[in-house]
């Protein structure tokens, strides 16, 4: 059979790395569309991260079962509860969790998501950067408004730069980020979330343009890995959260939620995200899968 | 489509301290002036030694490895109508940034150009002259198929000759500049790259109209298709006019400070 033409692009994906010492991860620095390891070999796989939400009562048990978990990259601790309109955690309260938290995870790689208030968030994901030190987190996210509140957390985190599905605003972010000082390596793509259904179309959309961008436009500004939060859109839609006794033809809730969060992300894997974060063990496990059976190791 | 590629000018020997620097093999101001243009967004450098004197092929070695040795390897064009010290650059030219550029083969007596640049796997500024500019574009295509041809015979890909229309000055060619702008499409539409000094449309007009001529021309000339262009990136209004054009064409992505990467 004669060769295949390989596509070639100037641009690269910048490779990231973050985590604990002995237990450091590195993902991005492809040269390809995702899953094109025909065109050249992806480096890394792309990564998969579970989610626990500080509001669910078993946190602390979740995180050191988590740990043990061999198809989990990384545990994203989620701060929700700090947000004023939910339950209002002082930053305090949530530090000392955070610290617990990290007390039970020996094995991996620890990223913390804030709760959604910039003005919260400003405070409480630096704080938590902070207390961390040393764990080398991954924080998500720093937007357009709170930027300037990240900067003392560099270069000792890597830092998301989040933009809400909007591609000229996730470009301006790393602008705003770089030139805040913020080492290039430091910095990941948080380009938006959604779920199937949802404005999905949107989302994956954007994401191919950036990446399309980065690679054949070798776009500096745009040449980092994209980290994509899933849980919260997809089992917050009405698939995951309608009852049985409402929906009694909708099967199982908890498999509706698992193939709502399944389906978004390998989408969003697709659209080129180099990492996901789930919140069900069993969607992890799949997400895992398919990245060992079609990704770099496949 | 790419980005536009700018080809820093500064570093020519018709400026008098540069001419000095050269003579004396100073690296200061040359390298002054490099690193100014790099930061300000050129992509390659012009380096023009004149036509040099008995030691051009020693200066050209010494210009290529003091600028690349100085400036990260950034990619050069190599500038005069010495083939001997263009030949002497290319020997000691870093191709890590990218390939190095002829500057300049016609398809008169200069000809010989696109065979060097084929032989060194180099890029070339062709000309589409003959000794004298050309007086037509039924003329100027003539020699443009004359260059293409000759290149592509001797394995060179299309993409390594970057065609130049000639911008002549307008202060007594005005009326040339329609031509030219056609010419341009002409090369997008056969799906080569173009180039050209830019500046040299606004030789003689005065200090402050010159910005104002060079980025207008070189807004319209990208609208017509130009892939390159040799001109100073230290000109401000010329550097806003090409990445503002970049983002209208679609050749790099808008965000709010795109003026400033």
């Amino acid at each position: 059979m004669p060769e295949l033409k390989k596509q070639v692009f100037r641009g690269a994906i910048r490779e990231v790395t973050f985590g604990p010492e002995g237990h450091r991860l590195s993902f991005g620095g492809e040269a390809t569309y995702p899953f094109y390891s025909f065109d050249k070999v992806e480096p890394h796989r792309r990564i998969v991260g579970l989610e626990v939400l500080d509001t669910d009562p078993e946190f602390l048990e979740k995180c050191a079962g988590y740990d043990a978990l061999e198809y989990v990259d990384f545990i994203c601790l989620h701060l929700a509860g700090g947000d004023p309109n939910n339950e209002n955690k002082s930053t305090e309260e949530l530090l000392k969790l955070v610290e617990n938290a990290a007390g039970r995870i020996k094995n991996k790689p620890i990223a913390v998501a804030g709760c959604d208030n910039t003005e919260k968030d400003a405070e409480l994901l630096p704080a938590c950067a902070c207390a961390l030190t040393g764990y080398g987190i991954l924080l998500l996210s720093a937007k357009e408004e709170n930027l300037e509140a990240f900067k003392k957390s560099a270069p000792e985190v890597i830092l998301g730069a989040e933009s809400s599905v909007d591609i000229n605003l996730a470009k301006q972010l790393d602008v705003l980020a770089v030139q805040a000082g913020i080492p290039e390596d430091h910095i990941v793509i948080n380009a938006g979330n959604a779920a199937c259904g949802y404005g999905f179309e949107y989302l994956v959309s954007t994401m191919e343009r950036i990446r399309a961008a980065a690679l054949s436009q070798d776009d500096k500004m745009l040449q980092m890995p994209v980290v994509t939060l899933i849980g919260p859109d997809s089992w917050g839609t009405k698939e995951a959260q309608a009852g049985e006794e409402d929906m009694p033809g909708w099967g199982d809730r908890l498999e509706r939620g698992r193939k709502m969060e399944i389906m978004s992300a390998v989408g969003v894997l697709a659209a080129g995200s180099d990492a996901v974060i789930v919140r069900d063990p069993v969607s992890a496990a799949a997400i895992f899968a398919l990245e060992t059976k079609l990704g770099a190791d496949g | 489509m790419a980005k536009f590629i700018v080809v820093g000018e500064r570093i020519h020997c018709i400026s008098p301290s540069i001419k000095k620097a050269l003579a004396e093999r100073n690296p200061e101001p040359v390298l002054a002036r490099a690193k100014a243009q790099i930061e300000a967004g050129a992509d390659y450098l012009d380096v023009n030694i004149g036509p040099g004197g008995e030691d051009a092929e020693d200066l050209m070695k010494w210009a290529v490895t003091t600028i690349q040795g100085a400036c990260d390897d950034i990619p050069l064009a190599l500038d005069t109508a010495n083939t001997k010290a263009i030949e002497a650059g290319l020997s000691v030219y870093s191709r890590k940034k990218g390939k190095p550029v002829i500057n300049s083969a016609d398809a008169g007596d200069r000809i010989g150009n696109i065979d060097l640049a084929a032989a060194n796997d180099a890029i070339v500024i062709a000309l589409c002259a003959a000794g004298s500019i050309a007086a037509d574009n039924d003329e100027r295509m003539a020699y443009c198929q004359t260059m293409l041809e000759r290149g592509l015979t001797l394995g060179m890909s299309e993409n390594d000759i970057w065609f130049d229309p000639s911008f002549v000055v307008v202060k007594g060619m005005q009326e040339k500049y329609t031509e030219i702008l056609e010419a341009l499409k002409l090369f997008k539409d056969m799906g080569l790259n173009s180039t050209g000094g830019i500046s040299n449309n606004s030789n003689g007009a005065p200090k402050s109209v010159r910005p104002v001529m060079d980025a207008t021309l070189i807004s319209m000339a990208m609208a017509c298709g130009l892939s390159s262009a040799i001109c100073n990136p230290c000109d401000e209004r010329v550097m806003q006019a090409i990445k503002t054009a970049d983002i209208f064409l679609g050749n790099t992505l808008y965000a709010d400070s795109y003026l400033e990467i």
